[in-house]
């Protein structure tokens, strides 16, 4: 059994899109619908400012509120902490996205829910997830948070902050952010000022 | 200044034959109720209202099925196949078939007395609660309040009053006026605990605000106006309720999907 | 409509039995089978039989290794591999999205010739067969050099097949007019700079020693949005490892969202700065007097040239404190040699100043004693594998490419000089100077184009004088892809495979490890769409040229040329890229006693005695440039993460992430002007030339007397659905250029514009629904 958990350092993270386009292209999204994607946000007035690239895609959370309201059991968690769903019991209902805090699902033009399943096919292999794999600037990590010795431990150990998502809703992020660009932490997150 | 590549999940995820389905929820809902009391108190006229509510429960089932995205892949077994008492549509499809099945037993006047007025209360309760309920779950939606759990199932019992008085119900009139009131007393009071609760509710206050809250206002003066129409207008007295529910129904369903304000 | 039951209940009987008897019916109201709530939908690609193949990817000139991932026939998907020094297992997006384009259904997909007596630009074609189109247009090329010579046959060509239609086609025909847009629109002043300081150019993978380096200073390099792979991994592990960042860009860029200094210049003034650090570095003594010492010439001669070049002076010129200009200039020395200033690619800005601009950025390196040493500038050169053996070529066209530099002209060659030849210093052809002529045939006529994958409308400056000039040609053939609107212009178009299609030449990369690269074919050619490789020799052939092309196909060709290493063409289908050793520094090339800088002094000329005589400043010099005319605004430009140039804009999977451009204008000059976010407007220049409806950026992140915009936007190309009008072309606005007289390289950065109000909003379609229309052919 794992914890399964990803890191992005937004200090190196540029908001290039290869994650992305990585992810719509490994997982074959249709065009419009993304389980990956990138908020850009600048706060601050010329010349002192902050851009913070931020990738957000499903947060695996430890308490996740989208599987509790599924009707048909379609949406589970598995024994590696992977917040998943099996397409053929989706009724598209939306339930889950409605309570999703972070808009990581998507209905699929097929007639389902769709988001980060942290490319469970290629894990299952051993390899990264697709967005890890190609993230040009080596700003994402993932691995197993049980084993200390796993790349996301050792960098969210080293990271000089570490932040997560609207911590306020208990959710527990297992997509933890480090090196926030801004003093105060994520931009427009709980106790920001922007 | 966002800006993103790729987007999110968008903001609107429930559309508008949603809002069909949320309203006639509230018949259907409602109507089972009517009867399960109707069972109950051996109302001469109960197997009217077995019918209808049968009917209204159909016709909301075939809403649901049209715009599920899964329509033809016939998924939707998999609720009775699954155990999920924490999903509040789980609870809403089991009440609104077991309103169906003991409603059709009401109807062709069959089966033990007994079990059906049981049925009937758990079913009708869960079908008039649930919809609330579904909304009201999503803690980071702030619109959807807690006090959508008492709001939506008046305003569910108010629609189909108003429905009954329509056609001259004798026992409709009394619950009109008492079910208006109640609805327009909770609205205020939903409008006052955003308004006046934490951060996040106040900008989901102001957002309600400028997408639609004059409409808002004008559904609780319809409503607080029945009891004044009661007497001189029935029919009006009728149709304004059945407006001013639907209408505070639509607007938390559409407006409170949004989330996260200054994130 | 009102069905009798009668009718009713045949249609049903009828409909039961197409589904009990014809499984064709049933698949058609069920893609994906009779609808069964307990089987799961179709899987993915990748629970299935895949195989892999490995090539170097195309969506840009970066040429990244790729592992092509193949399943029923189609590409589904592409990684890097950790094996190839270019991608080392990771891809930028337009890397990743690239497969997208091959299924593209606006694909060019068959030859055409424009239907006689339309006029070019009227966009009417007919479809031909390879041979008739051959044939037309070697018809016409032989005409047009019986009757003016061969020379005036011109070949543009960008991308990988560029050897053959820049080098090789036009070195067999006998024609020196070959250019690649890649030098004088791109890189020519740091690649002339570079090669008359240091006697080698600098590389197409630019050799900064980001692994060892401390301290980068980047001067309007865009870095992040600029997502050349290697260079984007490299730079943000130096800043992972704590190297220190400063940014010179008159724009917050993302490379200076990770800056601690942002120093937000005015535009065209970067020299002065230059200099001004020059200056410190020297009269604070903080320079490498022992590198100077044993490595330059002219160092007396920089040391009273800048002696007047203060900080003050440089603050009064680039709105820098001058303060500021001494604590890096000192922050720069203490960690030399590991700091650096990079080149960047896109170098031609200004014209005249450009040169002097890349001249004085080496020269900083150079007092940091960086070049050549770890930390700095590591010094490269490419693989070397034997040609295939063929005779030897009439004439060896000085294209250049986007490094490296270019060979020199030969003296006694029997064909007349470029019809750029004399306009500027340098040797590499300039692809703007070629369009003149075409209109005013002097010093002779051109009377014929090749233009393979350059897009001329969206690529060269000054868009109304191209069309002109395709006006007076006898000849025009566009070989390409996609039917760009310089495509739709021309007498023959010819398709070309995309990068998944087809083998290539091997890409013989310089690099701090060198290394050789091959493609292979990952898919059939779809449609009737051919390898550049095979259009030059099928060509060649009708050409009389068939000596020139003594090979059957690329298998023959590439295991040919592999055979000089001993290697194969099995043993790189198997392996993608053969690593070699390489020497890259100073103490390498010392070890082995030879002499890396190849000027005339063996030495880092710093004073350019070659320059001097030819009556050019021998040390860098500022050059003011003109402020535009009042309420107009600088135009700059740059790039999307997610686009490349102007050839990704039909690309659903990247246009879905970047589907507009917009232009970025000042919060407080917004409020001036009244504009809200998003708006559109228009965009007029100091001509009158008016480009859009594109939307304003209302932003912090740009100093207020600029704007700028992503390069690459606004195509006007009815036939590409997705890119259609999207935006605005920044290239259109570009009505004048500056050509360095050094260089040759068009400086484009004095456009300046205006933003009009009233503009209507486009209402584009998302690029979701654009897509899936696109699917019904059109
Ligand atoms: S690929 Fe990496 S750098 Fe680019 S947006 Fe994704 S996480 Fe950021
Ligand atoms: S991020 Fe959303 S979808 Fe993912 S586990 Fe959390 S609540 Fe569920
Ligand atoms: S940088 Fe990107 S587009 Fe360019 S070659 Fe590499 S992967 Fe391809």
């Amino acid at each position: 059994m794992s914890r399964y958990a990803m890191a992005i350092d937004l200090k190196a993270c540029v908001g290039c899109a290869a994650c992305s386009v990585a992810c719509s292209v490994e997982n074959e999204m249709p065009v419009g619908t993304h389980r990956l994607w990138i908020r850009n946000t600048t706060i601050g007035t010329f010349p002192d400012l902050v851009v913070e690239h931020r990738p957000e895609a499903c947060l695996h959370c430890e308490n996740p509120p989208c599987v509790p309201v599924c009707p048909t059991g379609c949406c589970f968690v598995t024994a590696d902490g992977i917040v998943d769903l099996d397409v053929k019991r989706c009724i598209g209902c939306s339930a889950c996205i409605a309570a999703c805090p972070y808009d990581a699902r998507s209905m699929h033009p097929a007639g389902y829910v769709t988001k980060c399943d942290f490319c469970k096919h290629r894990v299952a292999d051993g390899r990264a997830p697709a967005c890890v794999e190609t993230c040009p600037t080596l700003c994402r990590t993932f691995g197993d948070l049980m084993d200390p010795q796993s790349e996301v431990s050792i960098a969210i150990r080293q990271a000089r902050r570490v932040d997560v998502l609207r911590p306020g809703l208990g959710t527990g992020p297992n997509l933890y952010y480090l090196n926030a660009p801004a003093k105060f932490g994520l931009v427009g997150g709980e106790g920001s000022r922007s | 200044m966002t800006e993103f590549y790729g987007l999110p999940s968008p903001q609107h995820f429930w559309h508008w034959p949603t809002l069909i389905h949320f309203a006639l929820v509230a018949l259907a809902g409602g109507a089972a109720v009517v009867t399960a009391v109707a069972h109950i108190t051996k109302h001469p006229k109960v197997r009217t209202y077995a019918l209808v509510t049968m009917v209204l429960i159909v016709l909301d089932l075939f809403t649901l099925w049209i715009e599920s995205p899964a329509r033809f892949r016939f998924t939707h077994v998999w609720i009775f196949l699954a155990f999920t008492p924490t999903a509040p549509i789980w609870l809403g499809a089991w009440g609104l078939t077991i309103s169906l099945v003991a409603s059709f037993f009401v109807w062709i006047g069959k089966g033990p007395r007994l079990l059906w007025s049981a049925a009937l209360v758990v079913g009708s309760l869960l079908a008039l609660v649930y919809p609330g309920l579904a909304l009201a779950v999503n803690v980071n939606r702030p619109l959807w309040t807690p006090v959508l759990l008492v709001l939506f199932p008046l305003t569910g019992m108010l629609t189909v009053v108003a429905i009954a008085a329509l056609f001259r119900q004798a026992w409709a009139p009394r619950w009109l006026t008492v079910l208006s009131l109640a609805s327009a007393v909770m609205g205020v009071v939903y409008l006052f605990a955003l308004a006046t609760g934490a951060a996040e509710a106040r900008q989901a206050y102001a957002y309600l605000w400028s997408h639609g809250g004059p409409w808002f206002v004008v559904a609780l003066v319809l409503l607080a106006a029945v009891p004044a129409l009661v007497r001189r207008a029935p029919i009006a007295a009728a149709l304004v309720p059945i407006v001013g529910a639907t209408l505070i129904r639509s607007l938390i369903v559409e407006i409170g999907q949004v989330q996260h304000f200054g994130f | 409509m009102k069905l009798q039951r009668r009718e009713f209940i045949k249609l049903s009987c009828a409909t039961v039995g197409a589904m009990t008897l014809g499984s064709g019916a049933m698949a058609q109201i069920f893609p994906d089978g009779f609808p069964n709530p307990f089987r799961a939908p179709k899987g993915k690609w990748f629970d299935r039989d895949v195989t892999t193949v490995y090539s170097y990817c195309e969506n840009c000139f970066w040429k990244c290794g790729i592992k092509a991932f193949v399943e029923g026939g189609k590409v589904r998907k592409i990684d890097g591999y950790a094996e190839n020094p270019k991608s080392r297992g990771m891809l930028c997006p337009r890397g990743q999205g690239a497969i997208a384009q091959t299924y593209d259904p606006d694909r060019l997909k068959r030859p055409l010739i424009r239907v006689e007596g339309s006029e070019r630009g009227d966009g009417h074609y007919r479809e031909a067969s390879w041979d008739e189109a051959l044939d037309y247009i070697a018809d016409k090329m032989l005409a047009i050099k019986a009757e003016h010579g061969s020379e005036s046959v011109a070949f543009f060509a960008h991308g990988s097949g560029d050897n053959w239609f820049a080098e090789h086609l036009p070195g067999a025909w006998g024609s020196p007019n070959a250019a690649k847009p890649s030098v004088s629109l791109c890189t020519a002043p740091r690649e002339t700079a570079s090669q008359y300081t240091f006697g080698r150019g600098i590389a197409g993978h630019e050799q900064i020693d980001w692994d060892e380096t401390d301290y980068i200073v980047l001067i309007g390099h865009h870095i992040g949005e600029d997502t050349h792979n290697t260079q984007l991994q490299q730079f943000a592990q130096a800043l992972t490892r704590g190297a220190e960042l400063v940014v010179v860009d008159p724009r917050f860029s993302t490379a200076a969202s990770k800056a601690k200094d942002w120093l937000p210049i005015k535009p065209g003034t970067d020299t002065a700065l230059l200099l001004a650090w020059i200056h410190v570095l020297i009269e604070e003594d903080l320079y490498d007097a022992a590198y100077v010492e044993a490595y330059t010439l002219g160092f007396d001669e920089l040391t009273a040239h800048v002696a007047e070049f203060t900080p003050e002076w440089a603050e009064a010129i680039t709105e820098i404190p001058a303060d500021t200009i001494r604590r890096i200039a000192r922050e720069m020395a203490a960690h030399a040699p590991r700091a650096v200033i990079p080149v960047n690619r896109h170098a031609v800005w200004y014209g005249e100043s450009d040169t002097h601009r890349m001249r004085s950025l080496y020269l900083v390196n150079v007092l940091l004693g960086n070049y050549g040493v770890e930390g700095g500038y590591y010094l490269c050169d490419a693989p070397i594998v034997e040609k295939f053996p063929h005779p030897e070529l009439p004439l060896t066209p000085s294209a250049g490419g986007c490094g490296g530099g270019a060979t020199d002209v030969v003296a006694d060659s029997p064909f007349r000089d470029s019809v750029d030849r004399g306009r500027f210093f340098g040797s590499a052809t300039a692809v703007q100077e070629m369009i003149e002529p075409m209109i005013t045939g002097e010093p002779y006529p051109i009377k014929g184009l090749i233009c393979f994958g350059v897009n001329l409308f969206h690529a060269v400056p000054m868009v109304e004088r191209t069309k002109e000039a395709l006006g007076h040609l006898d000849l025009y053939v566009a070989i390409d892809v996609m039917p760009m609107e310089h495509v739709m212009w021309a007498d023959v178009i010819l398709p070309e495979a995309t990068y998944l299609e087809r083998h290539d030449d091997l890409s013989l990369i310089a690099h701090k490890t060198p290394f050789i690269t091959a493609r292979f074919p990952a898919i059939e050619p779809m449609y009737d769409t051919k390898p550049g490789w095979w259009i030059a020799r099928e060509l060649g052939i009708k050409l009389g040229l068939a000596e020139y092309f003594p090979w059957e196909d690329m298998e023959e060709y590439l295991d040919r040329r592999l055979s000089s290493i001993g290697s194969s063409l099995e043993a790189m289908r198997e392996q993608g890229t053969i690593v070699r050793r390489g020497r890259p520094y100073l103490k390498d090339w010392e070890a082995l006693n030879r002499n890396p800088f190849g000027t005339p002094s063996g030495k880092i000329e710093i004073y350019s005695e070659r320059f001097a005589e030819a009556g050019l400043d021998g040390l860098p010099v500022y050059l003011p440039q003109p402020d535009g005319p009042a309420e107009h605004y600088r135009l700059l430009y740059g790039r999307s993460p997610v686009h490349t140039f102007s050839r990704t804009h039909n690309n659903p999977v990247l246009m879905d992430m970047h589907g507009e451009n917009e232009v970025w204008l000042n919060a407080r000059e917004a409020d001036r002007l009244d504009l809200r976010q998003h708006e559109y407007v228009w965009l007029e220049n100091q001509d009158g030339v008016r480009e859009g409806p594109v939307r304003v950026l209302v932003t912090e992140r740009i100093r207020p007397d600029c704007v700028y915009m992503v390069h690459g936007f606004g195509h006007k190309a009815p036939r590409m659905r997705v890119a259609n009008g999207r935006g605005a072309s920044d290239t259109h606005l570009q009505t004048h250029y500056d050509l360095d007289p050094v260089s040759g390289g068009a400086g484009t950065n004095n456009n300046f514009v205006r933003l009009l109000k009233g503009a209507p909003n486009p209402n584009h379609p998302p690029i979701a629904q654009v897509a899936n229309e696109k699917r019904s052919p059109a």
